[in-house]
């Protein structure tokens, strides 16, 4: 067992100190860089709190739509079989087996939980009124 | 470098001038791989000028001589659409190495968020929207006979096909499988406009970072690098899609207005706004835009173009498949 920090702290550590050292004594494009890198590390750090969990709920979701039990998959890493089954969802949408209706709550839901990740706050917005 | 544009463009003034120029500033506002943007004053001795050049720097890579573009900005703006005058062009290498034009420099801001915040202090959004609208009807309005012969034309005259088989390609290539936009290209597949009565002449990125905008409101449209001839409701479409929205995503219109204002203006200067022809771009340019990040995200990851900006964008994917599944909302 590695000793502390765990990974969740050091990440928070980075975060922090790209943000709070090294931004302030740059501008320009590496100021912009900084920040991206920053961004990335939050990303990294809310990954590696919710990732599992939500790829499990992928599986499910995309095993509910293709109409299969996600025990009956082929036996590889989690992130393995939720790769195949989006491709194999991806395949199914392509060729009209599985229709709009029908796909879109799921997907929807997998998009919110991605966006948990990569940009809390981003579904706040619906853009409901912009439909024709 | 800013050494040599220095060098380069004072030789080039001097000569097209035929007196003595000097350049007493100048400021590189971007230098991407692909194209330089420098803004300059230029010193004849009598009269400072200001303005801007845009440049290739280097004639190896310019796919589409750019002295091109500025046939494209000087057709666009006989027809009335405000733009930054072009004073000069040239495809002679001898001067920065590659093509490039020279225009007027228009003040004003063109970085977005600084846009929105103008726009903020001044309360001019809904006049700088319907000004957008009407510099893309006259836009769209020009004569078949006028547009320039290099421009890109749809095959058949029908630009959806078109677009729709490019971006089939381009999902071909993603590093890995999408359902949404599977969903995203069947539903498009499947509404697919007609081919519209007139392809038009569009400037095909005229989104917020691409505007000039000033306390007085929409100075000129940059940027026509993307031009070609197409459904004018891509043109105003694309401007809408919520990445350019820039975080004020109530403001369909680039962060800064609602659609009210730009469809008004876009008839006020003779334009038909096509409601659902509109949503079917949208739908489009989002999808496209999903594509086009995860295309940088590659980039970096193949190693053909390695940073951290590129990286970053695999992971904003998610934010316009969420957009694209806001779109396709069943009804």
């Amino acid at each position: 067992m590695q000793d502390r920090p765990t990974a969740h702290e050091l990440l928070d550590t980075l975060g922090r100190f790209l943000e709070d050292e090294l931004m302030p004594t740059l501008d320009g494009p590496a100021a912009y860089r900084t920040r991206v890198a920053a961004n990335l590390v939050h990303i990294l750090e809310r990954e590696e709190a919710l990732g599992d969990a939500q790829l499990r709920r992928e599986r499910e979701l995309l095993c509910g739509l293709l109409g299969v039990d996600a025990a009956s998959l082929p036996k590889a890493s989690l992130r393995d079989q939720v790769l195949d089954l989006n491709a194999r969802v991806g395949d199914a949408i392509a060729a009209g087996r599985i229709d709009h209706v029908q796909a879109w709550q799921p997907l929807m839901e997998i998009a919110r939980a991605k966006l948990a990740i990569i940009r809390p706050g981003y579904d706040d917005y619906d853009a409901r009124g912009e439909l024709p | 470098m800013t050494d040599a544009v220095r060098d380069g463009l004072a030789r080039f003034l001097s000569e097209r001038w035929n007196k003595r120029v000097s350049i007493p500033w100048l400021s590189v506002t971007s230098a991407g791989a692909r194209r330089l943007n420098v803004l300059f004053d230029a010193d004849d001795g009598a009269t400072k000028h200001e303005l801007v050049v845009t440049a290739i720097p280097n004639a190896n890579i310019e796919l589409t001589p750019i002295v091109l573009e500025a046939v494209t900005i000087r057709t666009a703006e006989a027809a009335g659409v405000p733009v930054a005058h072009v004073v000069l062009d040239s495809d002679d290498t001898r001067y920065l190495g590659g093509g490039f034009f020279i225009t007027r420099r228009v003040g004003g801001e063109t970085v977005p968020r600084r846009v929105l915040r103008l726009v903020e202090k001044c309360k001019h959004g809904a006049a700088i929207a319907t000004k957008l609208g009407a510099a893309l009807a006259k836009l769209h309005a020009i004569p078949n006979e006028r547009i320039p012969p290099h421009l890109a034309r749809p095959e058949n005259g029908d630009p959806a096909a078109t677009s729709l088989l490019r971006l089939q390609e381009q999902v071909a290539g993603l590093l890995q499988p999408a359902p949404v936009v599977a969903l995203g290209m069947r539903w498009l597949a499947a509404r697919k406009p007609s081919p519209p009565t007139r392809p038009v002449l569009i400037h095909g990125d005229a989104r917020n970072g691409n505007l000039i905008v000033s306390e007085n409101g929409l100075e000129a449209l940059l940027d026509w690098e993307g031009s070609s001839v197409g459904d004018p409701m891509a043109d105003l479409a694309w401007p809408c899609v919520r990445t350019w929205r820039f975080g004020e995503d109530a403001n369909e219109v680039g962060g800064f207005a609602s659609l009210a204002p730009l469809v008004k203006g876009y008839e006020s200067a003779g334009g038909v706004f096509d409601a659902e022809r509109f949503h079917w771009w949208k739908v489009l340019g989002t999808l496209r835009w999903a594509i086009g990040l995860a295309g940088q995200a590659k980039a970096h990851i193949d190693g053909s173009v390695p940073n951290i900006v590129m990286a970053a964008s695999g992971r904003r994917v998610g934010e316009l498949e969420y957009d694209l599944l806001c779109l396709l909302r069943p009804r």
